[in-house]
């Protein structure tokens, strides 16, 4: 797909203007905006409002694993955020009423205490009944929340294979965690992502850890 | 652990120092950051590895590298030249006092954290520069970031701040 070779040529960025995403010297203008439609239907970039964008860092992801990371995607395109206090009780009162798979920050430090959590990602089986049971609870939805609703999209056979997964779509800070779940449960995993060496050794290095030879001076 | 409770015990122990990365993130976003549990600071009084070992900062060597550890066992990074070649004397310059549970610290102001971010460029600089702009983007320092910046890494934070704008 055309459209993947040219997202997946950009320079990571936090924000793109929409001419840093069409190179109309190439092609021609009707064609780059067909091109960014595609791209914001896989839920690779992402309208932050009129003439900016932002471009998930799973993009630079190979074909074979980006298809595996295609429902999360979807899932996070049709994700509903809720607030109440905005602070980290929501997350505390949400994990008690809704009923849902945790996912990305909150299940990621569970499985390796990597990095602290932030927001609370749950997959429900119903977004609108989960919604009522928020707002009866005092939130409201909006964009500013910690609470996400993610609808149940795509295979959850292994679980921490979909958090992985989910850890490398959503990318930035998520990226780290995926790469500590493989380093403590890759036997658990089939489908793998690829990171640069740099970074793992990053993670490798900031992992809680038992230090092991004291400095003999 | 409570990041900015463990920076309270550095800056207790290792005296003037001015933390950066996630300590410094934290002040400014609170909740909206997320963070591993090490610590990056910046000193300007070099302190040597035997007045380090004095305060209880020791030295392991893990993953083929020798790694500086609190007394607490938390990693820190020291920075004391430069962090992202901004210079360890305007990061104390500019740096912004915040009152933990029993003192003050100090911690790297905005301007520095959004260039030093902007610079490094990796995934996690990229999410932290975009909540950073989000939550802080309307009361930039602009005069500063010139002092501190070039062109073209203003012009990109000035994009940023104006989609989340």
């Amino acid at each position: 797909m055309k459209s993947l070779l040219l997202a997946q040529s950009l320079e990571l960025k936090p924000v793109y203007r929409i001419e840093e995403i069409i190179p109309i010297d190439t092609i021609s203008r009707a064609t780059g905006y067909r091109m960014l439609k595609e791209l914001e239907q896989l839920g690779l970039v992402e309208r932050i409002k009129r003439g900016y964008y932002s471009v998930r860092t799973c993009v630079k992801q190979p074909a074979d694993v980006l298809e595996h990371l295609i429902p999360t995607l979807q899932a996070l395109k049709q994700a509903r955020t809720f607030g109440k206090y905005y602070n980290e009780s929501d997350a505390r009162v949400a994990k008690n009423i809704i009923n849902g798979l945790i996912t990305l920050d909150y299940k990621a430090y569970e499985l390796t205490h990597y990095q602290s959590p932030s927001k609370l990602f749950i997959y429900v089986d119903n977004l609108d009944n989960a919604s009522t049971v928020l707002k009866n609870y005092g939130f409201s939805e909006g964009t500013k929340g910690s609470v996400v609703l993610l609808p149940h999209i795509g295979d959850f056979s292994n679980e921490i294979q979909r958090v992985y997964l989910d850890c490398i779509a959503y990318g930035g800070r998520s990226t780290h965690d995926a790469i500590a779940i493989e380093l403590l449960y890759g036997d658990k995993l089939k489908t793998k992502g690829v990171f640069p060496v740099e970074l793992i050794s990053k993670v490798k290095e900031d992992m809680p850890r038992v230090p092991t030879i004291e400095s003999n001076r | 652990m409570n990041l900015i409770d463990e920076a309270e015990k550095v800056a207790e122990e290792l005296r003037d120092v001015v933390f950066v990365g996630a300590v410094a993130i934290f002040a400014h976003i609170g909740y909206w950051s997320r963070g591993t549990e090490d610590i990056d600071l910046a000193m300007a009084t070099i302190l040597s590895e035997e007045e380090l070992e004095k305060r209880g900062y020791r030295k392991y060597y893990e993953n083929n590298k020798w790694v500086t550890r609190t007394p607490r066992g938390i990693k820190v990074d020291i920075y004391t030249e430069d962090v992202g070649r901004i210079p360890i004397s305007t990061i104390y310059e500019t740096a912004t006092e915040i009152t933990g549970k029993n003192r003050k610290i100090k911690v790297a102001c905005v301007e520095v954290l959004l260039i030093t971010k902007h610079r490094a460029g990796r995934a996690q600089d990229i999410e932290d520069l975009q909540n950073l702009c989000r939550i802080r983007g309307k009361k930039l320092n602009w005069s500063l970031l010139q002092q501190i910046a070039n062109d073209t890494e203003i012009a990109e934070i000035r994009n940023v701040v104006n989609a989340f704008k």
